[in-house]
């Protein structure tokens, strides 16, 4: 282990530095979440917009750094690119469950159903979810590490353009699903009243915080995991240190 | 190399796939009657209620289409040996030519196994309307064009994997589902003697996105084989 050891440093503090950011604005996002004004049709229920629409803008970002990675890594087979695409897909894909589990408990209140089948963005939603599932057992799959990642880097790139069609999907099809209101396609303001702008605001600063911090860490883990695994190929096995008989010992003297 | 040359192995990889299955006959001789089997057991599953059999005959077909010719695009082939790739390579194949040959056999099959399963459906499920039998053809043709470039796709990036069979569909079908939606949803307008001109080109698309991404990566994932 002493190839893996010498590999081990000590935490950065990048990660220290996202981890408490992350902290402080998930307090603050909570407090401004919690004291918003209630809304006029949702009633409390709306209250997890502040949830459910920054866990789906990170999510796309999560999958958007998976993509640029993976595409870097094409380019340039830079053994780093594929650590963070593959992290950023992994916290990409949490983000998504977060995403569709907080859209169905807000359907259940609001529509009166936890899924409704013609919702073109829930169905497209868990479609992208099933797929980068597909993308995480593929990287399990896989023991050597170029093919992986190569493989991998593919796959990441093939699977974004998904992403556009689940955001435009409540353009192209009629659904149960209202239009976008923050990212527009005509780059217009945003719908929302002011009141509920502010505390969202809050909401995503700390989920782009949260994102930076979880790949941040889950980057090192992979790196500590490589070396782990190169120190484990390339360490003398056991018996090697075990020669032929010579004589020298202490009852040869 | 000139487009001739790069033509002419595309058609050299279709043909020598087609002769594998000509030979082992798995994907109509073992894939079509499973398939087959399926639309038999689905309404015992579901009901026997003639007027709901009647509207989903269409969505039956092309979802035991896409679900059983993932089975005939995945399967491994010749192809898929590491001492043949690289005899293959030596030999100059063009790994774009190679993804897009098995992509054009992958999808003759597939319209094989849907020719086949096409009468059994309108026997089991009698699905009403007159056919436009126009907007059928071109909605198979894409349809299975842009299941065998997928298939392909995805054969490629579980090739040589012990988990192959699961993680192949696993992958190929989420990218499936603008696939059986537009051909089912395509093949129901028309029956109805409505334009499917929309499905239609949504296939087109999806075709051409397939096609443009297999063959800019077919470089890397042809490395990945090897």
């Amino acid at each position: 282990m002493t190839g893996g050891a010498a590999t081990i440093r000590p935490k950065p503090r990048a990660i220290t530095v996202a981890g408490s950011a992350a902290l402080c604005l998930m307090v603050v996002g909570l407090y401004m979440s919690v004291t918003a004004p209630k809304e006029e049709t949702q009633g409390e229920a709306a209250r997890l917009l502040f949830v459910h629409v920054p866990s789906v803008i990170t999510a796309y970002i999560a999958l958007g750094t998976g993509l640029v990675a993976a595409a870097w890594y094409l380019i340039r087979r830079s053994p780093t690119a594929d650590l963070v695409s593959a992290a950023a897909i992994e916290v990409g894909v949490l983000l998504t469950a977060m995403t569709l589990l907080t859209g169905m408990i807000w359907g259940r209140f609001v529509w009166g159903v936890w899924w409704d089948w013609g919702d073109a963005r829930m169905v497209s939603t868990a479609v992208l979810f099933f797929f980068y599932l597909g993308y995480l057992a593929l990287r399990r799959a896989i023991v050597d590490a170029r093919v992986r990642a190569l493989r991998c880097a593919v796959l990441g790139i093939v699977g974004f353009v998904q992403v556009p069609i689940v955001h435009y999907s409540v353009l192209w099809f009629r659904t149960l699903h209202q239009g976008p209101s923050i990212i527009r396609p005509d780059l217009a303001d945003s719908t929302m009243d002011a009141a509920f702008v502010a505390p969202l605001g809050a909401a995503l600063a700390a989920f782009i915080a949260a994102l930076a911090y979880l790949l941040l860490v889950r980057v090192r883990i992979a790196r500590l995991e490589a070396a782990v695994a190169r120190s484990a190929t390339t360490s003398q096995p056991v018996g090697a240190s075990v020669g032929p008989p010579q004589l020298g010992g202490r009852d040869g003297r | 190399m000139t487009a001739g040359a790069f033509w002419r192995q595309v058609v050299w990889v279709m043909a020598r796939d087609l002769r594998v299955e000509l030979r082992g006959g798995d994907a109509l001789r073992l894939v079509s009657p499973f398939a087959a089997l399926a639309l038999i057991l689905a309404p015992l599953a579901i009901g026997t209620d003639t007027a709901l059999l009647r509207r989903i005959g269409p969505g039956m077909l092309w979802l035991v289409v896409v679900l059983f010719g993932m089975t005939i695009t995945l399967r491994s082939g010749a192809h898929g040996s590491g001492p043949v790739r690289d005899l293959l390579t030596l030999s100059g194949l063009d790994p774009a030519a190679d993804f897009l040959g098995r992509s054009l056999a992958g999808a003759i099959l597939l319209f094989g196994a849907a020719l086949v399963l096409a009468p059994l459906m309108i026997v089991l499920y009698a699905p009403e309307g007159a056919p436009g039998w126009g907007w059928l053809a071109l909605l198979a043709i894409a349809g299975v064009m842009a299941l065998g470039l997928l298939g392909s796709l995805v054969s490629t990036l579980v090739s040589g994997l012990r988990t192959r069979t699961a993680l192949g569909p696993l992958l190929a079908l989420p990218p499936a589902v603008p696939v059986l939606l537009a051909t089912s949803r395509g093949t129901d307008s028309a029956l109805s003697q409505r334009g499917s001109l929309s499905w239609l080109l949504l296939l087109v698309a999806m075709n051409l996105a397939l096609v443009i991404v297999g063959v800019l990566l077919a470089g890397p994932m042809d490395e990945t084989t090897r």
